[in-house]
């Protein structure tokens, strides 16, 4: 949390990564590409990945221009409810 | 009923795991992570499934060029050639495997379009926003749309009443100050149906002379084209029906300020088209369905070329009745019959000594088939097919036999192999009704129906390479007349005819390519195309004329951030090829003379926003045009005067914006 704090006054990313299944579900391509072309349009995404096979949205996003309301209430509004699996700070890749 | 469309995006994913390994030399273990290879879904083109070879572009694809029209969605297709036949009419073709367009079977949702005198236009009648996706399969294709496929088949899907409500529209406008407007809106009237109207606009602002040759580079069109289309869906029936009409205007020729008596081109269209499908779902088990398809079209035509006149009055009419049975997930039947009416009447006058000309041809062609499919496992499909049709124009019972194998010995494999025979009508005069354009005697004789064998292979690799898969793609084809309508340019230069094959006529081509993702947002296809076309002009067998030898394809597409940009690079290199003899301006003839390679470089800068997207490009970069397409061109009234000996480019470098706005 202060860690966060610190990031935020020093303006930086706080880049955290959100899962999500939707509802209906994606049955098809087609359901992921019309969840991916709608959700990059929000501020702060900066990923954004679909599974059919496990049913679940995977927003990689900047905590500091959007948040989870946001982010389903974007989801609401192309046709899907979502229930929030994760919503976890980005790890830093291991080099 | 509808056929059922299956279209699949070819996806490998190739996972592999490695256990933990022990080296004991060193009392070292170490372990290796599990791997696994994804390739980024293009959404794009994808393979179309099955056992016939050929690919779907879709409308991402499709967006990476300005793509007014299907002459232009395909830029990016390193199979599909798209060439002006003359530099006066406008008149447009496509080659696949190095055959001029009217061996490829045109559909517009799996039904016969446009054909006879529509065809030198066709290209331009299919505006490129009302598009959702383009088929192209190579080879003899499945004979359950006719026998008249030889070297492949281009299936357009329009945009549906039944996709999700919107309204869209579309405009652009070039450097040569052409303007389009595209409209485009479905609604959802109940659960059951649904309904669009599509409608379209193109208007030439400007006459362009680029190279100073006193002659109109492409004539100025004037296009006004809408449809209406129709889906209801209750339980196991579903309907899907339609109309349009088009109009347009071309006005070619010599620039008003070049002569008191200036060499006018014009042309002026009408076509009335309708269809209706109706599907019936006897039994969701083994997907049994009963269809009935039927489309028709009116379509008038009337030609000024100089002195010369030309008109065209066409009719079209063309049913079938379709059953189909899975008896088992392996075991596949599909049966139908077809019936077939063309009516095309030409009139005019042609060239000194003035006379008129009527002619008028009618067929009726009745026809059955059946076409059966094995797919024993993911690894095999083979699909075998045949028909039969008569002719009453050519009073002559025709077999069509067709096979298609697809085998996947391994997820990094597939290949597949075609044969098959096609056949199709030549309307000679109609099809080619721009040559009247050429001060050359034009004579057409009577033609017997043209025929050919078609076999071909492909084979497709797909490799990981950097967590990412590399896709390699080689493929033959041959295709072989028995019979053919041969336009002749050689025998005679102050002539042209068009009479039927008395030798060989064949084609080789061979493709190979490679698609691959540099990273998540860079894509790179490269794609080479060597094409062998030889035909036989009073008994000797020579290289057929103004067809390139070679194409070579780069194509580069990034798209960062999301893909909310998105830069499209395009370079081809066309090969060399023949020009046939002529007569110059001089009276002398020239004969042996080659067209020399020349590239075309394309680029686009597409924006995203959230209900509208803009993009900018320009086309022919290098700025490259065929010098003097006109031959004569300060003569219009002589007899060597030649506006149809093009190969090349005939606009120079162009510029364009656009708005697709979703309202």
């Amino acid at each position: 949390m202060i860690m966060t704090s610190l990031l935020l006054m020093a303006g930086g990313k706080d880049l955290r990564v959100l899962v999500m299944t939707p509802t209906p579900q994606m049955h098809c391509e087609s359901c992921e590409n019309k969840i991916k072309k709608n959700l990059r349009f929000e501020s702060g995404v900066k990923k954004i990945e679909t599974s059919i096979k496990e049913q679940t949205v995977t927003v990689t996003y900047d905590g500091t221009k959007t948040d989870v309301k946001k982010l389903q209430a974007a989801m609401k509004e192309i046709g899907y409810d979502t229930k929030v699996v994760s919503d976890k700070p980005k790890e830093k890749e291991k080099k | 009923m509808i056929k059922k469309i299956i279209v699949t995006s070819l996806l490998v994913l190739v996972a592999a795991s490695v256990g933990a390994q022990t080296d004991t030399t060193n009392n070292k273990t170490k372990t290796l992570e599990e791997v696994s290879i994804q390739q980024r879904k293009s959404e794009g083109v994808s393979r179309l499934g099955g056992a016939v070879n050929g690919n779907e572009i879709g409308q991402d694809e499709l967006f990476r060029a300005a793509c007014c029209n299907l002459g232009e969605s395909f830029i990016t297709n390193p199979a599909v050639d798209v060439n002006y036949n003359d530099a006066a009419v406008g008149a447009r073709q496509i080659k696949l495997l190095g055959l001029s367009g009217q061996y490829v079977q045109m559909l517009l949702e799996n039904l016969p379009t446009i054909l006879g005198a529509a065809m030198p236009y066709s290209l331009g009648y299919v505006p490129g926003a009302w598009m959702k996706s383009i088929s192209v399969s190579k080879g003899a294709s499945s004979v359950k749309n006719g026998p008249q496929s030889i070297t492949g088949q281009i299936n357009v899907e329009y945009l549906k009443p039944e996709d999700d409500p919107a309204l869209q529209l579309n405009l652009y406008t070039d450097s040569r100050l052409k303007s389009e407007v595209n409209v485009m809106g479905n609604l959802h009237l109940n659960h059951h149906l649904s309904t669009e109207v599509l409608a379209h606009f193109e208007k030439d602002f400007m006459h362009m002379d680029e190279d100073g040759d006193g002659w109109q580079d492409s004539p100025a069109i004037e296009q006004w084209h809408v449809q209406n289309r129709w889906k209801y869906q209750k339980g196991r029936y579903i309907m899907h029906a339609g109309f349009g009409y088009l109009h347009e205007k071309r006005e070619g020729g010599q620039m008003d300020d070049i002569s008191t008596n200036p060499y006018v081109v014009m042309t002026e269209a009408n076509r009335l088209d309708g269809y209706m499908k109706h599907a019936f779902l006897l039994n969701k088990d083994h997907n049994t369905n009963l269809a009935f398809l039927a489309t028709g079209s009116l379509y008038n035509l009337d030609g000024t070329f100089g002195t010369k006149e030309y008109s065209d009055r066409q009719h079209n009419l063309n049913a079938q009745l379709v059953l189909e049975h899975d008896f088992s997930d392996i075991h596949n039947l599909s049966t139908g019959l077809s019936f077939n009416a063309d009516r095309i009447k030409n009139y005019g006058v042609m060239t000194a000594p003035i006379s008129s000309y009527h002619t008028e041809t009618s067929e009726y062609t009745p026809g059955v088939y059946v076409q059966y499919t094995f797919k024993p496992s993911y690894h095999l499909t083979a699909m075998g097919g045949l028909r039969v049709d008569y002719s009453s124009l050519y009073d002559r019972t025709y077999l069509t036999p067709r096979l298609h194998v697809k085998w996947v010995p391994a997820d990094w494999m597939s290949l597949r192999a075609s044969a098959g025979k096609g056949y199709r009508t030549p309307y000679a005069l109609a099809e080619n009704h721009y040559l009247l354009t050429s001060g050359r005697n034009l004579s057409v004789g009577n033609l017997k129906q043209e025929e050919a064998w078609n076999s071909g292979a492909s084979l497709s690799f797909y490799f990981p390479v950097n967590d990412r898969t590399l896709t390699l793609n080689a493929e033959y084809y041959y295709t072989d007349f028995i019979n053919q309508a041969v336009v002749d340019y050689d025998s005679d230069p102050t002539a042209i005819t068009i009479s039927d094959l008395n030798g060989s006529s064949y084609s080789h081509t061979l493709q190979v390519d490679a698609n691959y993702d540099l990273t998540e947002e860079l894509n790179l296809l490269a794609a080479f195309r060597y094409n062998k076309v030889m035909c036989t002009y009073s008994g000797k067998l020579i290289e057929k004329p103004l067809q390139s030898r070679y194409k070579g394809l780069l194509t580069l597409s990034w798209k960062p951030m999301l893909a909310l940009w998105q830069v499209d690079v395009t370079l081809q290199l066309n090969g060399s090829g023949r020009i046939p003899d002529y007569i110059d301006e001089n009276g002398i003839l020239v004969t042996g003379e080659e067209f020399p390679a020349y590239p075309q470089l394309n680029l686009q800068l597409t924006r995203e926003f959230r209900h509208f997207s803009l993009y900018v490009g320009g086309e022919n970069l290098t700025n490259y045009r065929q010098k003097n397409p006109v031959v004569n061109a300060s003569n219009p009234w002589a007899s060597t005067f030649d506006p149809t000996l093009v190969w090349g480019p005939v606009h120079g470098i162009m510029a364009y914006a656009g708005i697709r706005w979703n309202i």
